[in-house]
Order: C-alpha cells, then structure tokens, then sequence
C-alpha cells in the first residue's frame, strides 16, 4: 500500500483547522464582529480600547474601538477565504475553456492565449489590479459594485496565466495515443476535450487549484497594504476627541493593511491577521504539494 | 530550427508582446484621465461616521445611502486626450511629475528622475533574484537527499512561499527596534532615507525569500519528476555514479522544465518589489509608481509600468534562452 504523503496530511489536517475556523460561530456564541466599546471598567480603573490579549476577557485583544478581534478574525475567514474562493473559481472558469480550446485548435487562438499570458504577466498582478481599480473606482455604485469589480479585477488578472498552462497540457495531452484513437473514430472535438482531455489533465489541475488559492491569498493582502481592500471604512470619534479610521468589513487582508501602521504599539492588531493570511496559504502550498506528490505517486 | 534560430524567433515574440504589453499598461494607467468628478470627493464605501456614548457597546451598522450624493462620469473624449497628451510627452522627453519625494522643487522633469530610482531598484531586484535562485537551486536539490533533508527542503519551500513578505519586514523592524531598545545593537537599517543612509539588508533578505522558495519548489518538483524517467533507470543499471546521474542526467531534464516556471516567479518577484520598497523606504521606480498611484499620477504610473514591462520581457526573453541553451532540442522555447 502506498504511504499518504506527509506534506497531504499536514495540509488536510491544517484545511481541517480553517474548515472549522468556517463553522465555528454556528456553534459558539461570539460577540458580534462589528460589537465595540470605548470606555470599560477594570476593576476601579477605567480602560480604553485597544485591549490586550487577555485584558477583559478579549483572548486576542481588541481593536482600536473595541471589537473581539478574535471573533472578528473568526468571521474574517469566511469573507477572506470565500473571496479567494470566488476569485479562484473565476480565474478557472474564464481559463479553463479558453486553454482547452486553444490547445485543442492551436494556431491563433493558442497565440491569443499565449499573448494575454505574457501581456498579462509582465506586469506585476498588484499593479494591474491596483491601477484598474484606482481607474475605476469612481464609475463603481457604492460597495457592492467595488466588491465586484475587486473580485472581477483580481480574477481575469490571473486567468490568462492559467489558460496558457491548461493549453500547454493538452497540446501534451492530445498527442497522447488514446486521443488519436479518438479522432480515428471520429468522436467530435467538443467530445474529445471532455472524455479524453479533461481526465487525463484533473491530476494537474487539483495541484493547481490549492496553488492557486495560495496565490490569491497573498495578492488579496498585498493590495490591502495599499489601500485596496473589498470592504469600506469608518471613522470612530474616541473619548479623546481622536478619530481612528478602522476597517468595517471583518476581512484579514483588510484588517492587517489597515493596521500596519500600529505594529509597535498594539503588534497583535497586524500580527494575527498577517499570521492568519501566512497559515492559510501555507495550507494550500502543502495541499498542492501534497496532491502533485500523491499524483505522481499513482502514475 | 537551430538552437539560435529558435532564440532569435522567441525574442522576436517577446519583443512583439512587449508592444501589447505597453499597449494595455498605457490604456490602463490612463484610465482616471477620463473621471469627470461631479460633486464632493468620498473613498468608496465610506460608511459614514459612528458618534457613540462611551461606556455603552455599540454595533458599526452600514449606512444605507452612504455615497449616494457623489457623481462622476466617465469622458471618452477626456480620456483619448490624455492618452495623446502622455504619448506626445513622451515621445518629446518632458514629462514631469509633481510632489516627489519630499523635494524643494514642485515640479520636476520625470524621466531623468526615472533613470536614477530604476538602477537603485535594479540593482535590489538583480541582488536579491540572483540571491534568491542560487539558495534556491541548493534547497530544491535536498530533495534528492535522506528524508530528513526532503523534510527540510519541502518545509522551507513552503515556509518561505507562504510568510507575507510584508509580515517578514514589519518582524524584521520589529526586531530591530526591539534589539535597539534593550541592547543597543542595531540589526539592520529600519527605513531609508531620501539621500541619505539606505538599508540593504532587510529588504534583500525579504525579497530573496520568494525567488529562493519558488526555485526550490520548481526544480524539486522537476527533479522529483525526472528521477523517474527511464533514462534514470537505465544510467543507474549501467553503473553510472549516483552524483552523475543528477548533475548530467536528472539536472539536464529538470531544468528547463523548472525554467517554465521562471516568468510566474518573476511577477510574483516584482510584485514583491512593490512591497518590500514601499515598506522600507527605498526609493525605487516600485515605490515611485506606489506614490504616482496614490497622488493620481496617471503619467508616473503609465512609465513605470512600461518600464516594469520592458523589464519582465527582458527577464523572461533570458529565462527562454537559458531553456533553450539547456535543452537544444527544445523548439519554440516559452512560445511553444
């Protein structure tokens, strides 16, 4: 029997951790994400946020105007990562079609594919992201057509990068003898792709696909650093008379680029959502790893 | 096709996408030409302001018509107009660019301004590229190794694909400072400053780490592969030493399979370079497009961006010849 590789099992154990992170709050009560307060009581003494780790029964601390951060980060993992979802699943469905077809066509279409690749590609995807969405921004209609253009930008973005791996596999794929036998009998094209193609390429694209979250995963808090993030902001008047400008949307990539500035005063408010963002794309990298391992064990 | 022919056709390619590459990055950048601003300024999905008494708990609850009093539209004719206006600057040489860096000076000519942060990103980016592939190539060859040394070489791929790079230099400043405080030593340099001291070490180390794990990931992947094949086999069955097997057979078959791999790692890299400029301090053409976007400088933003262009085909023009010169039999290199 062939041995589970352990760089799989870390990865399912560790995509356990975020699958149970995702339903946590159906089954514990934590306070709401959006929750604050900005003065309490401590003993005799009168404290203001942001809480510590520990301090007042907030495990992870608060931020600057008193939300739980660890239920804030908590909630932050179905925004953070079904985000990544759908910008992934974009990027897979504009691509994969596009790759298939061209593979399968060749000529202009794979030079097509081949061009928006390398066109696409030597720009930073930050850059690209960043200038179309700073382009866009003020056609977009409130925060809902900003989300969907972030999540739009981010996934046609990535996509062409995709399609010209998917063509560059079937052109290998449909060389292969049981394709011939195919055409010989006539099968159509649109068969052929689906039948004969598509199996044989699922191995790779179950590597790609983990690999691929990953990716998202750290051009979501890249463009966070700098500003661009899929949820709005607040502005919160303290007891001082300061206005702190906090994130609204509980979403990790957002929560870390908004408070990088207070990494030596209050380190856990960058801290714990950097480390979040770093741990899930590290179990992706090793679902990936994981899977191409096990791949080439059963070849 | 001969192995130069090959080269010589690839670069051909290369240098026809770059002028597609341009094509899109000028569209793109000149994109805020065309907003016409109607009314007051807002950032998008501003929720409005929260007033609150203190000791009570409170909930952030959205505003429903937050922004609604905000127009802008979109001129095409605006839009065209900008994009000649940028081609005719430059294509005359005087593009300038406004608030830069802090200077005396309002306005200042924009492309020598260019030409100095380019080499000081160059020289940050080679450094660290050239750090990165040589740690990289050393690591992904453990994978060859004892399981132990496998472990090692899977376990800081990963590690150093998933830390942020921006988590990495804000612990690097972190420690820095911490290190300053309690011991009076200073690690590295935390920030640079506009013509003056420049810290090195912290930002090589933090853009190094992607090129060197994407490396090791790419040529154990590929040599994992290889070592497979069946001219392995039948190299070890011939009693050819362990070492040749993969310095002459195994490396020959994995490299320029991992060399596929080189243009995704050098959009990952540049991209990198953004970050680790920005979050350091170090006044490159990476943290110049940052400041050109952030002060809607559509014209800072288009060069740059043509430069990063012309940069990254550049690198992967190299990548394709470097594939082509290990495996000559390989036609069409990345085109193919």
């Amino acid at each position: 029997m062939r041995r589970i590789p352990p760089s799989l099992v870390i990865g399912l154990v560790m995509l356990a951790g975020l699958g149970l992170l995702l339903v946590l709050p159906v089954f514990y009560d934590l306070p709401h994400p959006q929750q604050g307060v900005l003065l309490q009581f401590e003993g005799t003494r009168l404290a203001a946020p942001p809480y510590r780790p520990g301090q007042l029964g907030y495990p992870l601390g608060s931020d600057l105007v008193g939300r739980d951060y660890l239920s804030r980060l908590v909630h932050g993992a179905r925004t953070t990562l079904g985000l990544a979802l759908a910008i992934s699943l974009i990027r897979f469905a504009a691509a994969l079609p596009a790759g298939l077809w061209a593979g399968w066509r060749r000529g202009w279409l794979a030079g097509a594919v081949q061009a928006a690749a390398t066109g696409f590609g030597s720009l930073p995807t930050l850059v690209l992201v960043f200038i179309a969405m700073r382009g866009v921004w003020p056609l977009l209609a409130g925060s809902g057509g900003w989300m969907m253009a972030y999540v739009a930008m981010l996934g046609l973005a990535g996509a062409p990068r995709i399609a010209e791996q998917v063509r560059r596999r079937t052109e290998e794929i449909i060389l292969m003898p049981h394709v011939e036998a195919a055409q010989a009998i006539g099968a159509r094209p649109a068969r052929i792709v689906w039948r004969h193609v598509l199996p044989v390429m699922r191995g790779d694209l179950l590597v790609m696909a983990p690999s691929e979250m990953a990716w998202v995963l750290m051009i979501m808090a890249q463009l966070a650093l700098f500003g661009i993030h899929p949820g709005g902001e607040v502005q919160i008047e303290t007891i001082t008379g300061n206005v702190y400008t906090v994130e609204y949307m509980a979403e990790w990539g957002q929560m870390l680029g908004t408070n990088r500035a207070f990494l030596l005063q209050y380190p856990w408010l960058p801290i714990y959502p950097g480390l979040a963002l770093g741990l899930s794309a590290a179990t992706f990298h090793l679902l990936a790893e994981g899977l191409r391992e096990r791949d080439l064990q059963l070849r | 096709m001969g192995l130069w022919s090959s080269v010589v056709k690839d670069w051909g390619v290369r240098i026809g996408l770059l002028g597609l590459s341009a094509v899109i990055v000028v569209l793109v950048a000149m994109l805020p030409e065309g907003v016409v601003v109607t009314g007051e300024y807002t950032p998008p999905g501003s929720l409005g302001e929260v007033r609150t008494d203190a000791t009570q708990k409170f909930r952030i609850e959205p505003v429903p018509d937050a922004g609604a009093q905000f127009t802008y539209s979109w001129s095409p004719a605006q839009y065209r107009e900008g994009i000649v206006t940028y081609l005719q600057g430059l294509l005359a040489g005087d593009l300038t660019v406004q608030r830069w860096y802090g200077t005396a000076q309002s306005v200042l000519p924009l492309l020598p301004l260019l030409r100095e942060t380019w080499w000081l990103s160059f020289q940050l980016f080679a450094a660290a590229l050239l750090t990165g592939i040589v740690l990289g190539l050393l690591l992904g060859g453990l994978v060859l190794g004892s399981r132990g040394a496998r472990a090692f070489s899977l376990g800081l791929s990963v590690l150093g694909v998933s830390v942020p790079d921006f988590l990495l230099i804000l612990l690097g400043q972190m420690l820095t400072i911490w290190s300053y405080r309690n011991f009076g030593v200073r690690l590295w340099s935390v920030l640079g400053v506009q013509g003056g001291e420049r810290g090195w070490i912290l930002p090589l180390v933090a853009l190094s780490i992607i090129p060197m794990a994407y490396t090791a990931r790419l040529i154990s992947t590929a040599l994992d592969e290889a070592m497979r094949e069946d001219y392995i086999r039948t190299a070890r069955a011939k009693g050819v030493p362990e070492v040749l097997v993969v310095l002459k057979h195994a490396m020959r078959g994995a490299l320029p399979r991992a060399l596929n791999g080189m243009p995704a790692m050098l959009n990952v890299t540049l991209s990198s370079q953004l970050v680790v400029e920005v979050l350091t301090n170090h006044y490159g053409i990476g943290s110049g497009l940052m400041r050109g976007l952030s002060y809607g400088q559509p014209h800072v933003v288009a060069t740059i961006g043509l430069i990063f262009c012309a940069w990254f085909v550049v690198m992967d023009g190299l990548a394709v010849t470097l594939r082509a010169m290990a495996n000559p039999l390989l036609k069409g290199g990345g085109a193919g």
